[in-house]
């Protein structure tokens, strides 16, 4: 599952982060990365989907019983 | 009357509103608690006793004025380290705050004071919050009064000890990944997680906005609804707290005990929940939902959609606002962090924002979803909020070793979905296990409901008869 490069992924958040992710920190987040972008690609089913994030709040109101 | 320490939050504000017991009284004896415990637990950061003195002799003399009074009037509370009282120092369980004074006051703290409580101690927590575990290297870990070998959950570790050792009547914590449900689970309490943004965040330590809630701990699930009904509503402090209308929580606790739950819905999970149970979990967590039976529930098997997925989208947002909180701190103080922390907020510098934003993207759609499927066939879902029995802090002591991931995510599997989902949950006591431990049980609801959920927690408190049980500090 893991195709995503250790070395790379700490050359990236070195350059665009300024951290420096030792080796044992990069294969860490490479894991954590490719976990992510499984569980992405298996809710993800459209090409496209524009519910914003904003809409959270909305959804969560629109769903609460009616009850106090 | 019982010792003081032993009365329920709201027994002990009724007792203090017909001046059959004083505040000063009960702080006394709060603050000798905290003593006595303090060696075995570290669950206090800071006692203020000459403060909270001084505070409950000013309850004392305003009710003896006559004067109209609170709901919590002369209680003595204390909270997580991340609660900002302006002038106070808040460490939020770090070297990096530790001496530095906060510049606001919370909302929530602000209404426990409106409503009268004290606010007597700052209590220990994991650092910045990140961790499940309640270790601590900077001011020493939590430790379980049921056993101090154990953990207490975090992160909101002191919350947990110190209200289960009876050394305060409440507390507040914050849940992002299960940090008020886990505490309460293993320490033997109810923790009572809102709907995300049913409580007001300005002024609190923020860990991730998109997932943080503050709800209380407390002993029983009718003190914990007083606490709730004191802090939860819309802010002009925070935009982002939930205009809904706050419910009657103590009314549907003191329903819920005193009637029974004919006509409600339980839905015990088929799947995810029940996957690699401790035998004794599980025995616990059928033998509870036998118990709702008997109440009158009816007990309905659902199927959980999705949830296997949830928590890794949960890591994508938590990881990412984590990183982006502390990203200047981790750049110009690094060697300031724990090793275990510094650990898990560096893997947030690599979480590409596509997937950060799909992960929030989806949300709506998946609560959705949730609820469409599961809260169609039940009114609330009844669960473990842990697989296996209290751990051993040693066995947990993971820093940043190779098993740091997979240990911090099998303790938060069963509760970090709801995070994610934003739904409410009550964690409380179900049962014992073999090491005289408590066990915690979840029950979760839709959007809002948690009025809903304190009246059946009350109702299986009742019948349980748990909640008199003390640890033995």
């Amino acid at each position: 599952m893991n195709s995503i490069d250790p070395d790379h992924l700490a050359q990236l958040v070195q350059e665009l982060h300024g951290y420096a992710l030792d080796s044992t920190g990069a294969a860490r987040a490479a894991a954590m990365v490719s976990g992510i972008a499984a569980a992405l690609a298996a809710l993800i089913v459209e090409p496209q989907f524009h519910e914003e994030p904003a809409g959270f709040a909305a959804t969560l109101a629109a769903l609460a019983p009616e009850e106090r | 009357m019982a010792e003081l320490t032993d009365l329920g939050l709201v027994e002990l504000a009724e007792a203090i509103r017909a001046r059959l017991v004083s505040s000063r009284e009960a702080t006394e004896a709060a603050l000798a608690r905290a003593r006595t415990v303090q060696p075995a637990t570290n669950a206090f950061i800071a006692l203020d006793e000459a403060g909270a003195l001084a505070a409950a002799d000013a309850a004392d003399r305003a009710l003896a004025r006559g004067g109209a009074i609170g709901p919590l009037h002369g209680v003595p509370l204390a909270h997580k380290d991340m609660f900002f009282r302006k002038g106070r120092v808040s460490g939020c369980g770090s070297a990096i705050l530790r001496d530095v004074p906060a510049d606001r006051t919370a909302t929530v703290l602000a209404r426990l004071d409106n409503a009268g409580a004290l606010d007597i101690a700052r209590l220990n927590m994991a650092e910045f919050a990140f961790g499940p575990t309640g270790h601590n290297v900077h001011y020493g870990d939590g430790r379980n009064p049921w056993d101090p070998a154990r953990i207490t959950g975090g992160s909101s570790s002191g919350s947990g000890a110190a209200v289960a050792a009876r050394a305060v009547w409440g507390a507040l914590g914050s849940d992002t990944g299960g940090s008020i449900r886990l505490p309460a689970a293993l320490c033997g309490i109810v923790g009572l997680k809102p709907t995300h943004t049913r409580v007001s965040r300005y002024g609190a330590m923020g860990l991730s906005f998109s997932l943080d809630t503050i709800g209380p701990l407390a002993r029983t699930v009718r003190d914990a609804a007083r606490l709730l009904a004191a802090i939860a509503g819309p802010d002009p402090c925070d935009p982002t707290a939930a205009s809904h209308p706050v419910g009657r929580y103590e009314e549907a606790a003191r329903a819920g005990a005193a009637g029974g739950l004919s006509g409600v819905r339980i839905g015990v999970p088929g799947n995810y929940y029940g996957d690699d149970l401790d035998p004794e979990i599980r025995g616990c967590w059928q033998d509870g939902a036998k118990l709702l039976a008997g109440l009158g529930a009816e007990i309905v098997e659902v199927k959980i959609p999705l949830h296997e997925h949830l928590s890794f989208l949960a890591n994508a947002i938590a990881a990412t606002e984590g990183a982006t909180l502390h990203g200047h701190w981790m750049r110009t103080r690094k060697e300031d962090y724990s090793p275990q922390v510094r650990a898990r907020i560096e893997m947030g510098f690599a979480v590409p924002a596509r997937h950060y934003l799909a992960a929030l993207t989806l949300r709506p759609r998946l609560v959705r979803e949730f609820c469409d499927r599961v809260f169609a066939a039940c009114d609330a879902l009844w669960a473990p909020a842990l697989a296996q029995p209290a751990p051993e802090r040693a066995a947990t002591d993971f820093g940043d070793g190779p098993d740091m991931v997979a240990g911090l995510a099998e303790l938060t599997r069963l509760l970090r979905p709801f995070n994610y989902l934003g739904l409410p949950v009550v964690a409380l006591p179900a049962g014992f296990d073999r090491n005289a431990m408590p066990i915690g049980m979840q029950l979760a609801g839709p959007p809002f409901a948690e009025a809903r959920l304190v009246r059946i927690a009350a109702a299986f408190e009742n019948a349980a008869g748990l909640a008199a049980r003390r640890p033995p500090l």
